[in-house]
């Protein structure tokens, strides 16, 4: 149709988005609806007919336009709404994949969740989920309130300081899906982005038990790369299991060659942007926490760049 | 027909008298009238001119506002525009929304309704000049410096509704969010005094006859909008002052790891910020009602069903707050209930709208640019109301929510609802105040620009939202197809924007203020504000029979201006208007007015001063503004309750009225409560703050330990109850001494400030530190707020002793006296509430 | 309004620059942009590079590119009026890019300097190009999944992964000619034109492509580090502007600026100028040739 279209709030891809995106065409049909009537009835009441301006011109048409035709469309979408909302927000079985996203500024903590609770592989701002089953996603936040939002999969949800809100999403077929922070988080809020991608239930199985075991054991010696990793300072914030990298304050890069994007959700990963992030991300993304590293220099960078490029 | 005052309305058909007055009683009413000239302007309290004023401060505010729109829009039109920098991008939004909510909107409204009420209601001036005059230098050196704060890049940057933690000094360690508390709490002060002043005005000074029931729309609307910001403002006080004294002390009302709560002011906020998107919109929709009756030439329809639509819509908005946070994850149960307020909300305005719509179908409307305002106004309303019913269906709120769709949404509702029906507004009533009329040509133009200009911004806006895009993004990157709705936009801002410039070209050209040679009533408006006026308003004030009064009686201009209704001199020979009863408008008593007077804007520098140098940290300076500002309102105040010699007056025709009362009679009396109401209603949020936050984290909460010192505490509260009632009693008494009755009231209140202190003393024994737990910090503060009203009680023992020894305390009745015990009682029974609530909540672990 | 904040955050030192101005920063792309489109479009006729371009494709995209250019250089520059009045819509490039395809002129090897070739490895680079998609995808799997855009645009992404025959660069093209069709309607963004030179003989490079040259400069990233013309994300500031490249003496301050020089300085720049703070990039021999043809093409001002 044209640029954007459909836009993916109605372009849901799983059954939480799905049902909003029907209520959405109804909602639609209903102000479509609503909006002739009243057009109409400006119309004629401007430029009608004698007899048709009469006939508009007393209380009834007060009570029938203004009172009794809003009042049943609103009642009725009001028991649809309801039903829909108590349908989307119905309590979680406990059975269902966990996983915990703490929304931190400006990315996203990602740690998913064993049956007890307990987290049992770390990553950031890219979420693996499987596909047809509902997944439920713990939102909490770290230091202001971050809103988690995937339009094709779900609608959005606040992590609040101090709370924890549950939020269920479902995707029915492989994909990449793309989302953003929805509430003001300060400076960078717009480039706070987050992807999910949805795989295969056998290929997620894999997945994550590949992740598992890397979890449990150390890596192959990451070389010149990794010293450099701990001796310039990049351990301090962030981690790599296995490794003497673990600091807790930036994303966990563990995994960081497998992610699509870095910055969250706002760069290519390819070794340009990489070395480029780790130089100077305050000029790719202004006020993140990261420092500039512009004291590395260009073999330094390199050899940064293809020891992160091997965490996978 | 029954009376309301005891008043024989059959007095009323005296009028029009018979006998020809003299010229010299226009003269004498000019004489004392008369305006101030050169620098001693900065004195007028006068209505006419504060009020134009008032309109002028407000829309130059719509207009700086509209500027950080249009910078924001060119930021916008592409993906990663350098136009803004982030942190600027940031404050020019954040400036943008609290601007136009907190100094165009809420201003312009109090401001029409100053400007428009004393004449719509006949009266010579609102009850309170100095007041308004005190209001409007409040905004206006007030709102201009927070302004001012975007030159310098310490404008606030956390949103318009500043939502915590964000805010709070570890996320905001500037001064930028200070600017924003301090600032919009003391213009919402100026708010207040705004709407206490229109609310009582509305109630007593309308003219006799004209009974709520014939009472002009606006003036309807302007009284729910008072009621409203009585109400829901102390909301937004209470959460400005909780968070200031966070980030000033560090106290955690909404640190979640010290068992504070970020959702608390969430709720605070919009318990204040819904009824606020109506408080924007009844006036408006006042101005609505009555510009479309008389651009149809006919009666509107369905008066009383637009009344109830008002009373309905100021009661409902209290019940939807909730609707802005359905994304926190609120329970499903309250969910719904705020998910059907707010639909409910629909229905008085879908009332508001088929009845303009039947208006204009019984009528004849004329193609001039008022009536395009209006009628693009209302079909822009209806827009954004569907989209508003929309996002009050929770699941599509949840993808809605904080997106441009929301954005789109907002806009349509104040464009449509507040921004259009002011514009028709001033083409309209600009006869009242200009020698010369707005140019019919270009007025169109300005509206179809306008109107073109608001529909290419927001239209495609709703499908950036959909499209996903966030609210309050200074950029976005590339690819996402956000670029071509974002371009539009941007296109039609500017569109929009070229209208207003027209309208200020078409302003420059043909608006010249006056007072009396006015072009008068261009569109046949049959309402009393189109009575011919001077600055004393109507020579003499007319009894009303009807709602559109200049149209059923075609002599009554003429006759009221040869003065042959009541008033038509000046009966004491001071400022004066006649104030009558709330419901029937019965005459009442005449109200001898204070005049021009430099105290008010003294009063209000001073004011400004002390919350701007606190903002900036000079609180040397600012401690020093303090005591200037409350001496120059008392210095204000000393002039005011002062009885004349004429006890009583003939009002015209032989009506004999009292010239000083006291009581529920008394339009001070009146004042008080709505102070009072407003106190209460900050101290009643300030208990659900307290009761939420041990709710949420009851595991931060211990139980007081030495809980019998309530019972002290409020035995001394009841007696110093008791001793002011016994004062009113002595008031009364036939031969008690001139300071009986003060000593009294001032026993009284030194038993309440010693009450406050052993509650105060005896709290901080107990150990409960504000810096460690919500608990320490919300007792802590519900005594500072008790506090404050122990510091006015202070205040005001000593303006009473003051005046009692100038003699000016009169028996057997005084004004003074009875706000002075009204006070003192209001604070024993909080003192009271307070220390029993700290003391036994939480009653158990 | 505008220019007096603009102004003001130039003070400041907010903005870098105080041409960056968006309105400036757009036309000057779009003159770019559709220049480059048409060359590139001129040596898909020719040559019939790309997947599937067929020879209408490519007139649809130079129809598009007049709707801009007639907007943007007329109202842009006064000098354009002069310049263009006769044959509006063509951009400078034209009559160049034909005669020389007419005349059937040799292409000459570039001539890249044998000492500067192999260093590669020497660099850490083992593989000249790590495959986009083996590392795209968690090891264990070893499903290929395509390189997604960023945010939603992934979503749409993959929605129209069908419709990605052409290639990268020429839909990027006939969108942002769409879009600057669009412009051209509203005048009041038209502030500032781009006024763009015939190019420099010197590097011409006629076997490098600059449209792959910029396929590859977003796909390797240089734009982290260096803001470059016409890539408008990201734009790092931890390497110097590449605009106005052609105009330099220098590579770096120090290496004459050839064509050959520039490609094997992409390449591997610590190996031509030991202690360069730019690290060696994963790029091919031809990429490299193609990103030099690029820098040169959209950097002559």
């Amino acid at each position: 149709m044209f640029e954007g279209w459909p836009p993916p709030i109605l372009d849901p891809a799983g059954p939480y988005a799905g049902s909003i995106a029907t209520l959405s065409w109804i909602l639609f049909a209903m102000a479509a609806v609503v909006m002739i009537v009243v057009l109409g009835a400006l119309y004629l009441a401007l430029f009608g007919r004698r007899t048709i301006q009469s006939k508009l011109g007393g209380k009834t048409v007060i009570w029938l336009g203004g009172v009794a035709f809003p009042a049943v469309v609103l009642t009725i979408l009001l028991v649809y709404g309801l039903s829909l909302t108590r349908h989307l927000s119905s309590p979680v079985n406990g059975n269902e994949l966990r996983v915990r996203i703490t929304g931190e500024m400006w990315w996203w903590r990602v740690a998913y969740l064993d049956q007890r609770g307990r987290e049992v592989i770390q990553d950031a701002n890219e979420l693996h989920i499987p596909t047809g089953r509902p997944i439920v996603l713990e939102l909490e936040s770290a230091d202001v309130i971050h809103s988690f939002w995937v339009p094709r999969l779900s609608g959005k949800l606040d992590m609040i300081p101090g709370r924890r809100n549950l939020m269920r999403i479902q995707a029915d077929a492989p994909g990449i899906f793309g989302g953003q922070c929805a509430e003001f988080c300060g400076g960078a809020h717009a480039l706070m982005g987050f992807t999910v991608i949805a795989h295969e239930p056998a290929r997620f199985a894999r997945l994550i038990e590949a992740r598992r075991k890397r979890e449990r054991e150390a890596p192959a010696d990451g070389g010149t790369g990794a010293q450099l990793f701990e001796t310039a300072g990049c351990a301090a914030c962030h981690r790599i299991a296995g490794t003497g990298a673990n600091g807790l304050a930036g994303p966990d890069l563990t995994y960081v060659a497998t992610r699509r994007t870095l910055g969250a959700g706002i760069l290519p990963n390819n070794r340009g942007t990489m070395i480029g992030w780790i130089g100077n991300s305050q000029a790719i993304k202004l006020n993140n926490k990261m420092p500039p590293y512009t004291v590395l220099s260009a073999e330094q960078l390199t050899e940064l760049a293809v020891y992160l490029e091997s965490q996978k | 027909m029954t009376s309301e005052t005891g008043f024989d309305p059959k007095l009323y058909d005296r009028f029009p008298t018979a006998e020809a007055r003299s010229q010299s009683e226009v003269e004498e009413l000019e004489r004392i009238w008369a305006a101030p000239r050169g620098w001693r302007r900065l004195t007028i309290v006068n209505n006419n001119y504060v009020g134009l004023w008032y309109v002028a401060t407000a829309f130059l505010f719509f207009l700086l506002a509209g500027v950080l729109a249009l910078v924001i829009r060119t930021q916008l039109a592409l993906p990663l525009l350098g136009v803004l920098p982030q942190e600027t991008y940031n404050q020019f939004f954040t400036m943008h929304g609290t601007v136009m909510m907190f100094l165009f909107a809420v201003p312009m409204m109090e401001a029409i309704g100053v400007m428009l009420l004393p004449q719509m209601l006949a009266a010579r001036d609102l009850p309170f000049p100095r007041l308004s005059a005190y209001a409007f230098w409040a905004y206006f050196v007030g709102g201009l410096c927070f302004f001012c704060s975007i030159f310098v890049g310490l404008a606030p940057n956390g949103g318009w509704f500043m939502y915590p933690p964000l805010t709070s000094t570890t996320y905001s360690p500037g001064i930028n969010a200070d600017f924003w508390l301090l600032g919009i709490g003391f213009i919402e002060i100026s708010a207040i005094a705004g709407a206490i002043e229109i609310l009582v005005g509305i109630l007593k000074t309308r003219a006799p006859g004209m009974t709520l029931a014939r009472m002009p729309l606006f003036a309807w609307a302007m009284l729910v909008f008072a009621g409203m910001i009585l109400i829901a403002f102390p909301a937004v006080i209470l959460a400005t002052l909780l968070l200031e004294l966070e980030r000033a002390l560090n106290w955690p009302f909404f640190d979640a790891t010290r068992g504070g709560d970020p959702m608390l002011w969430q709720h605070l906020f919009w318990f204040f910020g819904h009824p606020e998107v109506y408080i924007i919109f009844l006036p408006a929709a006042g101005l609505v009602s009555m510009m479309v009756a008389s651009l149809a030439k006919t009666e509107l329809v369905g008066y009383q069903l637009i009344v109830l639509a008002l009373l309905g819509t100021g009661f409902l908005s209290f019940g939807v707050w909730a609707h802005h946070m359905f994304a926190t994850g609120m329970p499903t149960l309250s969910v719904g209930f705020f998910a059907a307020a707010s639909m409910s909300v629909s229905l008085p305005a879908g009332i508001q709208v088929f009845s303009w719509i039947a208006t204009l179908a019984v009528g004849k409307p004329s193609y001039n640019t008022p009536t395009l305002f209006v009628v693009g106004g209302l079909v822009t309303f209806v827009m954004g109301g569907l989209t508003g019913v929309m996002v009050a269906m929770v699941p599509f709120d949840w993808q809605a929510h904080d997106t441009h769709f929301i954005v789109a949404h907002l806009h349509y509702v104040l464009i449509g609802g507040a921004v259009f029906p002011v514009f028709a507004a001033f083409y309209y009533w600009s006869g009242m105040a200009s020698r010369r009329r707005l140019s019919e040509r270009m007025g169109r133009w300005v509206f179809w620009l306008m109107f073109a200009g608001m529909h290419i911004t927001f239209l495609p806006m709703h499908l950036t939202g959909l499209m996903g895009m966030p609210r309050r993004v200074y950029t976005y990157l590339p690819g996402k197809d956000w670029e071509w709705t974002n371009l539009l936009s941007t296109v039609g801002a500017f569109i929009l924007a070229a209208g207003i410039l027209l309208f200020l070209i078409d302003l420059a050209r043909n608006f010249r203020f006056t007072t009396e040679n006015d072009v008068g009533n261009l569109y046949g408006g049959g309402t009393l504000e189109w009575l011919p006026t001077g600055l004393y308003s109507t020579r003499s004030i007319p009894v009303v029979k009807s709602r559109q009064p200049l149209w059923d009686d075609p002599k009554l201009a003429r006759h009221v201006a040869e003065g042959r209704y009541l008033l038509p001199y000046s009966a004491t020979g001071r400022r004066e208007t006649l104030i009558t009863s709330p419901v029937r408008a019965e005459p009442q008593y005449l109200q001898v007015m204070v005049g021009p007077s430099v105290w008010p804007f003294l009063g209000a520098v001073f004011t400004a001063g002390f919350f701007l140098l606190l903002t900036v940290q000079a609180y040397a300076l600012s401690i020093a503004c303090l005591p200037l500002a409350t001496l120059s309102i008392l210095r204000w105040l000393w002039d005011t309750d002062r009885q004349v010699p004429q006890k009583e007056v003939d009002v015209g025709a032989g009506i004999m009225l009292p010239t000083y009362v006291t009581g529920p009679r008394a339009h001070g009396w009146w004042a008080t409560i709505c102070v009072l109401v407003v106190a209460g209603m900050i101290f009643l949020m300030a208990v659900f703050s307290y009761l939420f936050v041990y709710g949420i984290h009851p595991s931060f909460w211990t139980i007081p330990t030495d809980r019998w010192w309530a019972f002290p505490v409020a035995a001394g509260y009841a007696a110093g109850a008791s001793l002011t009632l016994y004062g009113r009693h002595l008031m009364g008494r036939e031969g008690a001494s001139k300071w009986s009755p003060t000593a009294a009231l001032l026993f009284a209140s030194a038993f309440i400030i010693a009450s406050f202190a052993t509650d105060w003393f005896t709290w901080q024994a107990q150990g409960f530190d504000p810096e460690v737990s919500a608990q320490g910090a919300f007792a802590q503060a519900m005594l500072a707020l008790e506090g404050q009203m122990i510091a006015v009680i202070v205040l005001m023992a000593g303006y009473l002793a003051a005046r009692t020894a100038s003699g000016l305390v009169t028996r057997p009745r005084n004004t003074t006296f009875d706000v002075v015990s009204l006070f003192l009682l209001y604070t024993a029974a909080q003192g009271t509430a307070t220390a029993i609530l700290l003391r036994f909540f939480p009653a158990s672990g | 309004m505008l220019a007096e904040v603009s102004g003001r955050l130039a003070c400041e030192g907010r903005i870098g620059r105080t041409d960056s101005l968006p309105l400036f920063a757009v036309t000057g792309g779009a003159g770019d942009k559709s220049a480059c489109g048409i060359a590139n479009m001129i040596e898909g006729v020719s040559q019939v590079r790309g997947r599937g371009a067929s020879l209408e494709r490519q007139c649809g995209i130079m129809e598009g590119h007049r709707f801009a250019l007639a907007g943007i250089e007329l109202a842009g520059n006064p000098a354009h009026l002069r310049m263009v009045s006769t044959a509006v819509g063509k951009s400078f490039h034209l009559p160049f890019e034909i005669s020389r395809i007419e005349s059937r002129q040799a292409r000459r090897a570039s001539a890249v300097s044998p000492a500067v070739e192999p260093m590669a490895d020497e660099a850490g680079v083992v593989r000249s190009c790590p495959g986009a998609a083996e590392r795209d995808d968690p090891a264990i799997l070893g499903e290929p999944v395509k390189r997604p855009r960023l945010g939603h645009g992934a979503a749409t992404e993959q929605r129209r992964a069908d419709k990605k025959d052409v290639d990268a660069h020429r839909s990027a093209t006939v969108k942002r000619g769409r879009m600057f069709r669009f412009l051209a309607l509203a005048p009041l963004l038209l502030v500032v034109g781009a006024c763009k030179p015939p190019p420099d003989q010197r590097y011409f490079m006629p076997m490098a492509s600059a449209a792959q040259g910029k396929a590859a400069i977003e796909r390797v990233g240089c734009g982290s580090c260096h803001t470059i013309q016409g890539i408008y994300w990201p734009q790092g500031k931890v390497g110097p502007k590449l605009d106005g490249l052609a105009n330099r003496a220098l590579i770096a301050g120090r290496l004459p600026n050839r064509p050959d020089v520039l490609a094997s300085y992409i390449r591997n720049a610590p190996a031509l100028l030991p202690g360069s703070s730019m690290p060696a990039m994963p790029v091919s021999e031809t990429e490299a040739r193609d990103i030099a043809a690029y820098l040169y093409q959209e950097g002559e001002h």
